[in-house]
């Protein structure tokens, strides 16, 4: 890396004034964008497309990776308040979350929510800037078997650091599964649990099914008289206010950063490492990041029930597998995930063509995209945190009053994704399956992974399967493969094992 | 409180005076292009370029809507049976050649009016750069050698890219079978699979390979078409190469087929300007586009002549056969269906053994039954009351039920959904149904 492009890409970025605004223009919409439940950081940067064709290169992408990055922390937003996920990578730590705001302590769970999220943020730019073109070639050894294992795994940590037993986290995920299978399959395109409505061939889509799941399942537990109809109890409101705004919001996620810089570490690198991969992403990092953090935590009981360590790891993860996408989608041309399919169209207008050869050709351009991300990320930290103090006057909002309003954003949420009003009847559907399930102790979190994997396990597995002539053998003849594989069926193993082990406290369950 | 009850009328007034200019000629509302494939890809792409160059000539919003799904059915199937009143219009792709003949939908051409072909993409073979192959000769002598053991993909079976490559296996004398196809949802998926050696071949456009091919990890065997592609100069036709034949995809616009000539004809003059101006030369030459534009009877000859293509492909014996055969479709909910038995088995068994859990205590089923007859309201109202009125009534009952007073129940629902309104339907352009309200 020669000084020479890096420093023109740094002072285009710091220190054009252009660039700047867009950013903070770009971090302010993203933030709507995602602290809106169905609105999601694609539609924003989907929205944003026709008019990137006017700007410059850099205010573009600028524009882009901003939305992105503030889109995913802002989704922490309602995930934390109304227990309605923003975006799907938030749903890991919903149940931790909203625990903390039942008990008064959204400033601080919001408040490491930002801080991980900006720290994750930056170091997935880091990895960026210094592995981007050795790991890329790890991205494209991953074939099917690879993928097949990776969902599973993903899964898997789903289902068994959820709150509950691991058995009901394993029936929460194939109810999942199950739903996801409904409509016309990608590998076979034939009708599948359609009952011959024309709509459903679409399949479930997940936002509406996360919004119902998560959000219409509260509003049902809230009208039904098992919880209280009041605000969030004042004197707990007051408590955490006492210490000023700023500290109460920042200070928990300061000590919870100091403490656990190691944790930190770990979380961010597994969040990179997945949102390298084509087709993982943020959603899979927050996962299994939780499930690891846990497995070591000193505090496992703590998780699912408001521990700020699993939000920290977790929110880690998932920003930080947003500067990892764009590494295949860079050096490949082979997006990771949705916004960076967009990202490439974004890139072709403005005739920069992407492959190995844009770090020779393009070297200034790609400098800047990682002085972006760092500065997309040191915006958010103070527009972020204006975000959470407008936030909080949400659950002050009585819930009589509230709650109606909840329920119509859900409505229009759900109807925004594909303009169908079917959608608004599977919500309510999922709502009600959320609402007994939660009855019986059921954790909601692996059924909304599970409808956002089922397909793509159903593909890789049954394409697998396809290549190998149904050996079951060669999803472990490459090595890659046979290393996720074992790492997966362990995972599954280990707790029986544990289980025996400590019988006298499984009653604890 | 009177006060906030006469703010409400004057609010109310203002919005419905606002809301009757309906009249006007087409189009006076905004109108919607339905994209049949995902946000980012080529035809996404396109479809809201075009509907940025509409908006710009007849100067209505032009919104572009994702409708994916069914490899184009859900899209293709919305478009032809939307109310023919230009108000949606189709991005259609070649795949309308061959949902029919797979018996996948009744929705072919005939449904539609075809304004204008915009574009063509030549199939094209990408291997490896480092294979042994050189011509699709080399390719065809291997595959003759070893048959059932090579593998290739490039989109789902039955795929327009798979149609392609089982067009010229027949035309080379080779049985359809003689290549494993793996199913992949695309392009993209497929490069990667080529990339990490778990596929032979692929079979999809140069443009969706560019970065590959120019970054020297991929090379092109041969490219279907009559004449070679621009920017890809040194990928020979498989004419040159000796064998006659070439299998393009396109993406059109239309509008069902019952549209009204003056409609037609406004969008005919707007699209002829459009291909016509040096800002779409330039769209299509940045995005990789090949331009082929074609219209009138041109336009439905090339659609036809491709759809009895299809058709002959499809009916082949082998191609039926081929359909069937590997895993069906009900593998995997079997297997899930049995792993949720095990599950609720334990379960029960479990619970059996242990004592039971303590009751959550009875819930009340009053509130529950509101948000449900509110929600199924909704879906039900809206479409025929429009959004602003229905979601008012919804919350105002709703606010009621929750023990709110009368007034201020009013006042918050009028409010609250004419700002759901503005933000939703002006600002972020969702398509909220509109009816009596609306501005």
């Amino acid at each position: 890396m020669n000084p020479g492009p890096i420093e023109t890409a740094f002072t285009n970025v710091f220190l054009n004034l252009d660039v700047l605004l867009v950013i903070f223009a770009a971090a302010a919409y993203g933030i709507f964008m995602g602290a809106v439940p169905g609105l999601t950081a694609t539609m924003a940067v989907a929205l944003l497309i026709p008019l990137t064709y006017f700007m410059d290169t850099t205010s573009a992408l600028a524009a882009v990776v901003t939305l992105v990055a503030s889109a995913i922390f802002a989704g922490d937003i309602p995930n934390t308040l109304l227990r309605i996920p923003g975006t799907p990578s938030s749903a890991a730590y919903t149940d931790d979350a909203y625990a903390l705001t039942l008990q008064g302590r959204h400033q601080a769970a919001l408040g490491v929510s930002l801080v991980f999220s900006v720290a994750g943020g930056i170091f997935g730019t880091l990895v960026l800037i210094f592995l981007a073109r050795p790991l890329a070639s790890l991205a494209t050894s991953f074939s099917s078997f690879e993928y097949f294992w990776l969902y599973l795994l993903g899964l898997s940590c789903a289902a068994l650091v959820s709150r509950g037993s691991s058995l009901k986290g394993a029936l929460a995920l194939v109810i999942g599964l199950l739903i996801s299978t409904i409509g016309l399959s990608a590998v076979h395109s034939e009708p599948r649990f359609t009952f011959g409505v024309p709509q459903l061939l679409k399949g479930i889509e997940f936002i509406p099914a996360m919004i119902g799941l998560f959000g219409i399942s509260e509003v049902l537990r809230n009208m039904s008289g098992s919880a209280g109809l009041g605000a969030i109890p004042a004197g707990q409101m007051t408590e955490a206010d006492r210490g000023g705004a700023i500290r109460s919001t920042f200070e928990p996620a300061l000590q919870t950063l100091t403490g656990r810089i190691f944790h930190f570490l770990r979380s961010s690198s597994i969040g990179s490492l997945i949102g390298m991969l084509p087709g993982a992403g943020a959603d899979i990092a927050a996962w299994v990041s939780k499930a690891v953090s846990k497995r070591f935590s000193s505090k496992p009981d703590e998780y699912g029930k408001g521990s700020l360590e699993a939000i920290a790891d977790s929110t880690a993860a998932n920003n930080s597998a947003l500067a990892g996408a764009w590494v295949p989608a860079l050096v490949f041309g082979i997006p990771g995930d949705s916004v960076t399919a967009l990202v490439i169209g974004v890139l072709t207008m403005h005739h920069v063509t992407p492959g190995p050869a844009i770090f020779e050709n393009q070297g200034e351009l790609v400098y800047s995209i990682y002085a972006m991300f760092l500065v997309a990320n040191l915006f958010l930290l103070p527009l972020g945190f204006l975000a959470i103090r407008a936030g909080g006057l949400l659950i002050r909002i009585p819930r009589p009053v509230l709650l109606p309003c909840i329920l119509l954003f859900c409505i229009v949420g759900s109807y925004a994704i594909r303009n169908s009003t079917l959608d608004i009847v599977v919500m309510l559907l999922m709502g009600l399956l959320g609402f007994f399930l939660e009855r019986r102790q059921v954790p909601l979190g692996p059924v909304v992974l599970g409808i956002i994997l089922g397909g793509p396990l159903e593909e890789k597995f049954i394409q697998s399967l396809t290549s190998s002539d149904g050996k079951i053998a060669a999803f472990f003849s490459r090595p890659a493969a046979a290393v996720l594989g074992i790492a997966c069926l362990a995972l599954w193993v280990s707790p029986l094992l544990l289980r025996k082990k400590t019988r006298p406290g499984e009653t604890a369950e | 409180m009177r006060k906030f009850a006469s703010t409400f009328t004057l609010l109310a007034a203002a919005l419905l005076s606002w809301s009757c200019d309906r009249g006007g000629a087409y189009p006076n509302r905004p109108v919607t292009i339905i994209c049949p494939w995902s946000a980012g890809g080529g035809t996404d792409g396109l479809s809201r370029q075009m509907g940025i160059f509409l908006e710009e000539k007849l100067k209505a919003p032009f919104n572009v809507i994702n409708e994916t799904g069914g490899e184009g059915v859900t899209g293709h199937s919305t478009g032809a049976l939307a109310a023919p009143d230009g108000y949606t219009l189709t991005m259609m792709t070649a795949e309308l050649n061959m949902l029919h003949w797979r018996r996948m939908t009744p929705i072919d051409c005939s449904h539609f009016r075809t304004l204008m072909v915009l574009n063509c993409e030549p199939a094209a073979i990408i291997v490896p750069a480092d294979s042994p192959w050189k011509t699709v000769g080399d390719l065809e002598e291997a595959i003759g050698k070893n048959p059932g053991k090579l593998k290739a993909s490039g989109t789902a079976k039955g795929g327009t890219w798979h149609l392609a490559f089982a067009g010229w296996l027949a035309k080379a004398g080779l049985p359809i079978s003689a290549v494993k196809w793996i199913p992949t949802r695309g392009a993209s998926p497929s490069l990667q699979e080529l990339m990490a050696k778990n596929l032979d071949l692929v079979c999809c456009s140069l443009p969706e390979a560019q970065a590959l091919i120019q970054g020297g990890n991929l090379k092109g065997l041969g490219v279907m078409s009559d004449e070679r592609i621009k920017g890809f100069d040194n990928v020979k036709t498989f004419k040159e190469q000796g064998v006659d034949w070439s299998l393009v995809g396109w993406r059109a616009l239309g509008v069902p087929i019952d549209t009204p000539v003056e409609v037609i004809d406004t969008l005919m003059n707007a699209l002829r300007d459009i291909v016509g101006s040096d800002e779409f030369a330039s769209f299509m030459k940045t995005g990789n586009y090949n331009v082929s534009i074609r219209e009138g009877d041109e336009a439905r000859e090339t659609l036809d002549s491709m759809d009895a293509e299809m058709g002959k492909l499809l009916s082949m014996p082998e191609f039926k056969d081929l359909e069937k055969s590997g895993y069906s479709k009900d593998t995997y909910p079997a297997i899930l269906g049995c792993a949720l038995l095990l599950l609720l088995s334990t379960l029960a068994l479990r619970s059996r053994k242990q004592e039971p859990a303590a009751p959550a205590g009875s819930p009340s089923w009053k509130g529950p039954a509101a948000v449900c007859l509110a929600a199924l309201g909704y879906a039900v109202l809206a479409p025929i009351a429009g959004f602003i009125l229905t979601a008012g009534l919804l919350l105002f009952l709703l606010f009621l039920f929750l023990g709110n007073r009368a007034v201020k129940s009013l006042v918050l629902a009028a409010a609250i959904s004419c700002l759901v309104y503005l933000v939703f339907a002006t600002w972020l352009r969702v398509d909220l149904p509109r009816q009596f309200i609306e501005w």
